[in-house]
Order: structure tokens, then C-alpha cells, then sequence
């Protein structure tokens, strides 16, 4: 049994250094996941609040036939478009999505988030869950709840526009 | 496997998500075809910008735990039963904004006196 499956096990059964434990595991790469879908950093951070909120309440509903991280991933997805949802009609967050710091604006990670920015939401979401997050692209497929074909197709489109925007 | 499937497969070579068996069909396919092991190079290459440039991206604020914690009303630290066949008393004390918790036991059926049950239960 992987190391996550024994935590969610142990938060299952109330364990809170268990659940402290994967909250340091996973809160940073579900923000900048959220953030990353949201570009907000507040939006971010209340969805890494709700999805450890759910992973706590529901970690005995976590039915291990996925890698933990793909589970985790799914709530965060929900949690974000559940926000969205709520501010619809709201002004869109700032576009593109890069650093706030103007002095690195021509540094390499800045163009690459910016051309990432740039990239229709579910393709973004696909490179950042494949290449930052180590997801398949039938994890990947699970998460968006879409065919795997639907994803590759997704990672080629993202991919020619990347190596356009970066070239 | 002809370059069109190899190009839909490697990219998840690079990320490092895919079957055994996939695999096996693509190191051979790339090891008789310089253009798709050029292709698998940039697809390298573009994976470890997009995990450097995300990775720059900030971490979460640190007053994020401690607002989860709030939302649960508390994580608990510590918990004292007083039991018997018939009654029990069960007293908790937690982290959070109800940090203490208190429920009675009779004949199986549980009490909550004080605090949130949810997180305890």
C-alpha cells in the first residue's frame, strides 16, 4: 500500500497528524493547481480550504481505485468550478497568468506561464496535471471526466501552441 | 506503431504516464526514428519549463491550515473515556474554534454535550 493510501486510511479513521501530513503534501500543488485554473490567488487558497475540508470528511468515501493524488485532484476540480459557478457575473480574473513581480517579466518561467495563460482553460489544465503534477493522461481523463482520446487531443493542441508561443 | 501514434504518446512519455506495454512499443518505435526522438526531446524540454515555471508560482498563504482547521471546528488533540457497560463519558480537547468537546454514552446511544461531533465521530 502506497504511503497516501495509508494516510487517507489513517484520516478515515480520525487520525490528525495523518491528515496534517497530507495537508503539507498536497496544499501547494492543489493552489498552484487551483491557481492555475482560477488565476486568483484568494480563489485559490479557499478551494485548497475546501478540498482539504472534504478530504478530512470524506477521506472514508475515498474508494481506492485511483491513485490518491487523482482523487484529491477531482475534488479540487469540483471545488473550483463549483466557485466559478458561484461568481459567474462576477469581473473576470486578471489576465495572463503570471508572477506580480514586473522586474521578471522577461525571465524564462514568466513566458512560459504566460503562454500557459494563454492556452484555452481544459488545455492548460492538462499540461499543468501531466507535466507539474505526474497525472496520465487516464488520471487526467478521470479527473476532467472526459475520454482519454478528448485529453491527448488536449495535450497535442496545448503542446503547438506552446512551442509556438515559446519559440 | 507508425510517428502519429508515437507523437500522441510522447508527451506522456515525457510526463512519465504510461503503460508498460506503451512504452515497450514506443522505445522501439523511437529507437528507429530520429524525428520522433527529436520530438521527444522538445517534449522534455517544454516539461521541465512548465515544472519550473509553476513551481515559481507562490505556495499556499501558511494561514490556510489554520483556517481549515477553523472550518472543522477544531482537530482533536487529545481524549479522556470514562466507560462502563452501561454509561460512558467521553471528554476531548482540540485545536480550532470549539476546542473542547464533551458527549455522554448510555446504553450505546451517544450524547453530544458540547463542541462539534462531526470532527470526533
Amino acid at each position: 500500500m502506497s504511503e497516501d493510501r495509508k494516510l487517507i486510511a489513517r484520516v478515515a479513521a480520525g487520525d490528525e497528524r495523518a491528515f496534517r501530513r497530507l495537508y503539507e503534501k498536497y496544499a501547494d500543488r492543489v493552489f498552484r493547481y487551483a491557481l492555475t485554473l482560477l488565476r486568483d490567488p484568494h480563489s485559490a487558497e479557499e478551494v485548497v480550504q475546501e478540498t482539504m475540508v472534504a478530504l478530512w470528511q470524506k477521506a472514508n468515501s475515498f474508494r481506492g481505485d485511483s491513485r490518491v493524488s487523482t482523487w484529491i485532484f477531482g475534488i479540487a476540480r469540483n471545488q473550483a468550478h463549483s466557485l466559478l459557478r458561484r461568481r459567474r457575473g462576477e469581473p473576470p480574473p486578471p489576465e495572463p497568468l503570471v508572477l506580480p513581480d514586473p522586474a521578471a517579466a522577461v525571465d524564462r518561467e514568466t513566458r512560459v506561464l504566460a503562454a500557459l495563460g494563454k492556452l484555452p482553460p481544459e488545455q492548460r489544465e492538462v499540461v499543468v496535471l501531466a507535466f507539474y503534477q505526474g497525472l496520465s493522461y487516464r488520471e487526467i481523463a478521470r479527473v476532467q471526466g472526459v475520454s482519454e482520446n478528448t485529453v491527448k487531443s488536449r495535450m497535442r493542441l496545448a503542446k503547438e501552441k506552446l512551442r509556438e508561443a515559446l519559440r | 506503431m507508425n510517428c502519429q501514434r508515437a507523437r500522441e504518446l510522447i508527451p506522456w512519455l515525457a510526463a512519465g504516464g504510461l503503460t508498460a506495454e506503451e512504452l515497450a512499443e514506443l522505445s522501439w518505435h523511437l529507437a528507429h526514428c530520429e524525428a520522433c526522438r527529436e520530438e521527444l526531446a522538445q517534449a522534455l524540454e517544454l516539461r521541465e519549463r512548465v515544472v519550473q515555471a509553476v513551481g515559481k508560482l507562490p505556495p499556499v498563504p501558511k494561514t490556510a491550515w489554520l483556517k481549515v482547521l477553523a472550518r472543522l471546528g477544531g482537530l482533536p488533540v487529545g481524549r479522556l473515556e470514562l466507560r462502563s457497560f452501561l454509561v460512558g463519558l467521553s471528554l476531548g480537547l482540540s485545536l480550532g474554534r470549539l476546542p473542547v468537546f464533551a458527549q455522554l454514552e448510555i446504553l450505546g446511544r451517544k450524547l453530544p454535550l458540547w463542541g462539534e461531533k462531526e470532527v470526533w465521530q
